[in-house]
């Protein structure tokens, strides 16, 4: 026998689906109050980066670790760019450029991102 | 079962024991060598083999400079207790350094005085046979027993491995007792293993090891154990040597003139 | 079927709080040891292992234990064991898990513990250890729950699971053998670079791990009214003696090529141990203790009519797993690491927090253990 429906029992139901609703949009309900996206570069720019701009934005950690392996697992210690530039794998090149580890910290901040790089290396 | 028979199922056997701990990797693969080739110069054949000479007899009682040097361009915490202690070059007394060596009738002046320790860099070392991660490698290039500390999950099997007592474990944050930071370097985490890398972040610069270039004496004396003209090998050609424990057949890189 | 573990008496109840709170005592205490890291126990750098790894080699031999009623049974299809087997299997489960949660509690950097598998390395011992642990682990849990769950629909268990049972067996021996190989494999500790390691870790498992099993068979007896049978508990104990008279012959063994070659370093553990050098002795009591506690258990044992009076089985079955416990879990460990490398006495405590963790992770392996079993003896009983 199917049980009918009482109006109470109707009216709890739609406030939790409307609570639900709430719950799962609230994250799209606060655009435009979002922080903005910081856009760091680097602080004397004379030089091209060992990659282009793009690819260290979306890559750098790739890099970095290809270079930590290198350098630490492999004896290679120095990155050789395409057009025949050379650098030390080294955070400390990075920051021969790119300032202090400020610089990193501003974006990783925003991306709730927290590599552990600098509990180690505090050379910068 | 006639004699040949059974010599044959005997080496068939042993050799596919053999191969199959080689090919696993489970036997280190001098394990399966004549005596004879463990014995002779540069296991390791292809490129150097750093290695070092300490001459006891230079070495002056009481003085700590190398030590010094070593912990401070490393960043080495000084707890100042035994429990956390962490050290990567140290001195103790003849009887712990080298304790395999005989003990009867030694000279006064050899029980007295105190004997550097550090990592021997073994050609053949047990820690990086045991380490589950290769966290802790032999550099093929230059024979260095390296720490990636990066990999390291701080299980301390290398530390039950290592018949030196040469490792340290970073049992608390080690940045509390580090008396003044060298900025060159870098600090350790709470959780990993660490010990001496022969210097190799000055290696890399062409610079000999914080160690033996402070020594005011000149007690230590490093180089490349595979070339045979170089300063260490012309020490060990004319000196008698020890190495530690050197019936384990873990091949030290570190010598000593008594 | 897990749904059967939520039906119990005011003592069932009562026995997983007790546990709850002790657990809770144990994550404090690891959270603490996490913050603060391993300073916290009373390890050094010298004695580098302490009661974890103690705890945990000790766990791996009750772990392995399980074999001794699941290759009578299922190899030589021995009946009588035809009730206590899933006790068997389930108390390898519990076992084996604490063994993890043990060297978890050990490592530097738990968050690291995946490099094991990332960067496989088969040169090294810890490598297997952790590969065939947590192969034990499924199949022991695989072939438990499948052939419990058969049994409560009243079928007999599918084809698949007699593979998977038979592999366990081979299975358990190795992971003794593997634990073993982690000590015994290293140059520099004559305690451990023994030969004969292997064999009597599987000795004292055998040995302790039936006597285990014959108090958590009378302890359900008493509890829950499930019987393993007579029989069974007989042939358990029989087990457990043989294995017991292997594991002190063995230990002889140790005594005659140490003492009798009169090599220093193959002498200075056991003596240590059992003796004292150079005037420090700090387990010297425990390990005779140990060795009084072990002789007397394994004499109440070789006499059949005090074998079968339950009451001193009871007593003899704990002697053996205290009197090996000391043996595996507290001598075994620190003997091996004193004297150090360097030939110095380095003594080694747990601490407080040490111990709580410890705890805490007995009491999650008893937790399981409570609630697997507690499943297993609902659907052993439904028909009666």
């Amino acid at each position: 026998m199917r049980r009918v429906m009482k109006i109470r029992e109707r009216i709890l139901i739609f406030c939790g689906l409307a609570l639900f609703l709430f719950v799962v949009s609230y994250a799209f309900l606060q655009e435009g109050k979002a922080k903005k996206i910081p856009t760091p570069v680097a602080e004397s720019a004379s030089e091209q980066c060992v990659e282009s701009r793009e690819y260290m934005r979306a890559n750098h950690m790739l890099l970095l670790d290809d270079w930590r392996h290198g350098a630490v697992r492999e004896g290679e210690r120095i990155h050789v760019t395409p057009d025949g530039r050379k650098f030390e794998k080294n955070l400390s090149t990075c920051f021969q450029c790119h300032g202090s580890r400020g610089f990193c910290v501003r974006c990783h901040t925003y991306a709730s991102a927290k590599p552990n790089c600098f509990s180690c290396h505090h050379e910068m | 079962m006639n004699d040949n028979r059974r010599e044959f199922i005997r080496k068939t056997g042993l050799g596919v024991l053999a191969g199959l701990g080689a090919a696993t990797g489970i036997f280190s693969k001098s394990s399966f060598e004549t005596a004879e080739a463990q014995t002779t110069h540069g296991a390791s054949t292809s490129g150097k083999r750093w290695g070092m000479v300490i001459d006891t007899r230079k070495c002056r009682e009481g003085c700590t400079k190398c030590i010094d040097a070593c912990h401070e361009v490393h960043n080495v915490p000084d707890f100042g207790n035994a429990k956390d202690e962490i050290k990567w070059i140290w001195k103790s007394p003849y009887e712990n350094v080298f304790p395999g060596e005989s003990k009867q009738f030694v000279s006064e002046e050899t029980r007295e005085k105190s004997y550097l320790a550090l990592c021997n860099h073994c050609d053949n070392p047990p820690c990086v046979r045991a380490c589950p991660t290769r966290a802790t490698f032999k550099r093929s290039w230059d024979g260095i027993v390296a720490m990636d500390y990066h990999r390291c999950i701080g299980c301390r099997f290398c530390m039950a491995a290592c018949p030196y007592g040469s490792r340290s474990f970073n049992w608390r944050d080690p940045r509390e007792a580090i008396e003044k930071r060298d900025q060159a370097y870098p600090t350790r985490e709470r959780g990993v293993v660490e010990k001496c890398n022969f210097c190799s972040e000055r290696l890399a610069q062409n610079l000999n090891p914080a160690c033996v270039e402070t020594c005011p004496e000149g007690a230590l004396t490093f180089g490349d154990l595979n070339d045979p003209e170089s300063e260490v090998r012309m020490l060990l050609e004319k000196n008698h040597t020890l190495q530690r424990k050197s019936e384990l057949g873990t091949r030290p890189s570190v010598f000593y003139i008594i | 079927m897990i749904e059967k573990a939520l039906k119990g008496n005011r003592s069932y109840w009562g026995w997983i709080v007790i546990l709850l709170v002790i657990i809770s005592a144990g994550v404090y205490s690891y959270i603490n040891q996490l913050t603060t890291g391993l300073t916290l126990t009373g390890m050094s750098r010298d004695v580098s292992w302490g009661v974890y790894i103690a705890q945990f080699t000790f766990l791996v031999g009750v772990a392995a234990s399980a074999v001794m009623v699941v290759l009578p049974y299922y190899l030589h299809d021995y009946k009588a064991f035809g009730k206590i087997v899933i006790i068997g299997e389930f108390l390898a489960v519990a076992a084996t898990i604490m063994c993890v949660l043990f060297i978890l509690a050990d490592l530097g950097r738990p968050d690291r513990v995946l490099n094991v598998m990332l960067y496989p390395t088969p040169n090294s011992m810890l490598f297997w250890d952790a590969t065939v642990l947590n192969g034990y682990l499924l199949l022991n849990i695989v072939s438990g729950w499948t052939v419990l769950g058969a049994e409560r629909k009243g079928v007999p268990p599918p084809k698949w699971v007699k593979p998977v049972i038979y592999l366990s067996i081979p299975w358990a021996f190795s992971i003794h053998t593997v634990t073993a190989f982690l000590y015994a494999g290293l140059p520099g500790r004559h305690l451990w670079l023994t030969a004969v390691l292997a064999p009597r870790f599987l000795a004292s498992a055998f040995a302790a791990g039936p006597a285990i099993l014959i108090l958590v068979s009378m302890i359900l007896k008493k509890t829950t009214g499930f019987d393993a049978g007579k029989q069974a508990i007989n042939k358990l104990s029989v087990i457990a003696t043989y294995a017991a008279i292997l594991n002190f012959f063995l230990l002889g063994m140790e005594f005659f090529t140490a003492f009798y070659s009169n090599i220093p370093g193959h002498m200075h553990g056991l003596q240590y141990l059992f003796f004292g050098l150079h005037g420090e002795g700090q387990l010297v009591p425990w390990m005779w203790f140990s060795i009084i506690v072990g002789f007397s258990s394994l004499l109440v044992l070789l006499i059949p009519r005090l074998r079968k009076s339950s009451p001193w089985l009871i007593a003899a079955c704990i002697g053996i797993v205290v009197s090996i416990w000391i043996d595996k879990g507290v001598g075994l460990i620190i003997g091996g690491f004193v004297p150090s490398p360097l030939e110095e006495i380095v003594g080694y405590t747990p601490n407080l927090n040490e111990i709580f963790i410890t705890l805490g992770i007995w009491s999650i392996g008893l937790l399981i253990l409570t609630v697997l079993l507690k499943v297993a003896v609902a659907v052993k009983m439904q028909d009666e």
